[in-house]
């Protein structure tokens, strides 16, 4: 026996967003996603619906390693780091809201520089919005030291962010 | 004076940034670590990172996974259960050729071990004349044989289907010994 398609369509942006911030490549992320739907069609039934998120990113995040492993495709993919001159021309109007986008802008940037699996955790936790118990389950890791490790992610996108963006953009 | 001025202090609140946020600190340290931001530049610009950082979190969204991609992922995932539904038929062909092969030489070697070399010849020869005594014989042999078989056929089910030897090897022989009785 199957899942229902509905399982497969309420897991498919979380898989997609996830391969994608991984691998930086929508074309691959498209393929991950292929891979990890039909995996999740004909395993998911098996899988507690409790642990099938954390089940589902778990198989996500190896099928990306494996591509990554196969493709080198991170290395030909090397996010620039960002200036806030570049987005002087998408935020003519330096309003309240322009400056509070530039700062999402920037923060992505910053998560794309992250190394794994500080990336991996602060998408998941910040993003996908995983418990911690999740988190620990998703990427193997005790849960004493996932929570070590997120707090080192997030102090490293402080450090990142506070570098690329002048003090006066922030807001007070 | 501008180079900022990292204390000790500095260092400790900075750790745990995110357990003051998360209101996981004792209220005494985490009045001390608003006293120690308030006087600090320093602290107060990372605080303020902090903050951003998390209203920021808060409005992220999921990139959406683009409808083609989900149609061709169905697609695919329902063709992949075809293939698993459809597979014993497309298989039945190649694979019981080499089993019934497998089932015979089995059955042929331990009716040549057996000594029951006169079987084949009896059994392509149902109108020959033989005493009910003889056929009684051979029927009793014929039928210890195939209790051996069944078992070695069970015993050698990495390679031979139960089912697959009944079908091909036992069922056979007794309509055969049936024409002949
Ligand atoms: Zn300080």
């Amino acid at each position: 026996m199957s899942l229902d398609s509905s399982v497969l369509a309420d897991h498919r942006h979380r898989i997609y967003d996830f391969a994608v911030r991984f691998l930086g490549c929508r074309e691959d992320a498209a393929d991950v996603t292929q891979e990890v739907l039909v995996r999740l069609w004909q395993r998911g039934e098996q899988i507690d619906p409790a642990r099938r998120k954390a089940w589902v990113l778990k198989v996500t995040r190896n099928a990306c390693l494996d591509l990554l492993r196969k493709n080198k495709t991170r290395q030909a993919y090397t996010p620039a780091t960002p200036s806030i001159d570049d987005f002087a021309h998408d935020a003519p109007t330096p309003d309240r809201l322009a400056e509070s986008s530039d700062f999402r802008v920037f923060l992505e940037h910053a998560i794309e520089q992250l190394d794994e699996p500080y990336r991996s955790l602060v998408v998941l936790r910040e993003i996908h919005g995983l418990s911690y118990k999740e988190l620990a389950e998703t990427l193997d890791l005790p849960l004493s030291t996932t929570k070590v490790y997120l707090h080192r992610a997030r102090k490293r996108l402080r450090s990142t962010l506070r570098q690329t963006i002048p003090a006066e953009e922030l807001t007070p | 004076m501008n180079t900022p001025l990292i204390t000790p202090d500095c260092h400790e609140v900075m750790d745990r940034f995110d357990s003051y946020l998360d209101g996981d600190l004792e209220p005494e340290t985490a009045r001390q670590f608003e006293k120690h931001i308030a006087a600090c530049p320093e602290c107060a610009a990372e605080h303020k990172v902090a903050l951003q950082m998390t209203t920021a979190f808060g409005e992220l969204e999921l990139e959406p996974c683009p409808d083609d991609v989900f149609e061709r992922a169905l697609a695919q995932a329902q063709a992949s259960q075809n293939g698993r539904v459809d597979r014993p038929a497309v298989a039945s062909s190649p694979q019981p050729r080499i089993r019934r092969w497998r089932a015979i030489a089995l059955a042929a070697t331990i009716l040549l071990v057996l000594g029951l070399g006169s079987l084949p010849f009896l059994l392509n020869s149902p109108e020959a004349e033989y005493s009910a005594e003889e056929i009684a014989q051979a029927r009793q042999e014929v039928e210890f044989a195939l209790s051996l078989i069944s078992d070695a056929g069970r015993d050698a089910g990495a390679y031979i289907q139960y089912e697959v030897l009944a079908e091909e090897v036992v069922r056979p022989l007794h309509e055969s010994l049936n024409t002949i009785q």
